[in-house]
């Protein structure tokens, strides 16, 4: 699946497709997301709350024969900006965990879109099951209002963590589909 | 249902996961085992493209991304320009990329900086056998420091 993305401040168009991750993911994130995280922390100190997940391990994990989940990556030119990783239970997608690459996270966010294409690829993918476009995930408070703003309802739970379920109604999911179709390539 | 305008701030914040994710120490802890590391992360602070610094260097951006993801030891004439590039000081570059031993002699670490900076200065390329005698010329030096 590919889809338009847009560049700094002159929002020149760029490409980004959707792809399964393959065994050397897992290196590439370590090799690029880890230090641009490790620099953008000490850089702007507080300022940037970017959580690193531990996607070397579920990437890894994802390939473990009889496990349900799989990771899918978001590749623009050959950068990896974004990850997701998907499950499911008998009622809905799950999407266990997705983010943005370090570099596109705050202020100084390089590529815009990517986020949005990977909601895209999850409805699809609940689609697919069968799920009507259904999913949930549980989101990093400074991320509930994206979440929010594309149609997503908290369910009242929070998890260990104390982070808040959301899920997507079917017809949103559906709505959220018809929205984002133009940026289709 | 109105346009969502999806390219907005909150974009910027997509994050999902079962966890909270890993506190900045667990980071460098689990990742930063190497101290040839320590290039990517000087490279990103100063937001420099790898082919740019690859250029500086007159190695091949392969070569710039294997010594900073392996354990090679970077040579020794590599080591001021890449000081030079990031503005970092040559002495500390120099002993953490594990050219210098820490328990040296003040006098035997200076003179390891001067060669390292007579290296820099000393053309693009080091001949094969100007390359020899410098390894030889720093092996004495780790030897005399044994002393």
């Amino acid at each position: 699946m590919n889809f338009t993305t847009f560049k700094g401040g002159n929002r020149e168009q760029c490409v980004t497709s959707i792809k399964k991750a393959d065994m050397s993911t897992a290196k590439t994130f370590i090799q690029t997301w880890v230090p641009a995280h490790i620099t953008y922390t000490l850089q702007y100190h507080q300022k940037y709350n970017y959580a690193l997940f531990h996607w070397d391990k579920i990437i890894n994990l994802s390939f473990v024969v009889g496990q349900k989940s799989r990771c899918y990556t978001a590749i623009t030119d050959t950068r990896l900006d974004g990850l997701i990783s998907l499950n499911t239970n008998n009622d809905y997608l799950k999407i266990d965990y997705i983010a943005t690459a370090p570099w596109n996270y705050y202020t100084i966010a390089q590529i815009h879109g990517v986020g949005s294409g990977m909601i895209y690829h999850s409805i699809m993918e609940s689609n697919y099951l069968g799920f009507s476009g259904i999913f949930r995930l549980t989101a990093l408070p400074d991320a509930e209002p994206f979440y929010q703003n594309i149609g997503m309802e908290y369910t009242g739970n929070r998890d260990a963590n104390g982070l808040k379920e959301f899920h997507m109604p079917s017809k949103k999911a559906e709505a959220f589909l018809a929205d984002f179709k133009h940026n289709l390539v | 249902m109105s346009k969502t305008p999806y390219y907005n701030k909150t974009e910027n914040a997509i994050e999902a996961g079962q966890s909270t994710g890993m506190k900045i120490e667990d980071v460098l802890k689990t990742y930063l085992v190497k101290p040839n590391n320590i290039l990517a992360i000087l490279r990103i602070f100063r937001k420099k493209p790898t082919s740019e610094i690859a250029s500086a260097l007159s190695i091949t951006e392969d070569q710039l991304k294997h010594y900073e993801t392996t354990d090679e030891l970077i040579p020794f004439q590599l080591v001021p320009k890449i000081a030079k590039i990031f503005n970092v000081e040559l002495k500390l570059l120099l002993q953490f990329l594990g050219h210098a031993i820490p328990s040296q002699p003040q006098q035997e670490q200076d003179e390891l900086e001067e060669f390292a900076l007579a290296a820099q200065y000393s053309g693009p390329d080091l001949t094969k056998q100007e390359k020899i005698d410098l390894n030889d010329l720093f092996k004495m030096i780790v030897e005399n420091s044994k002393k």
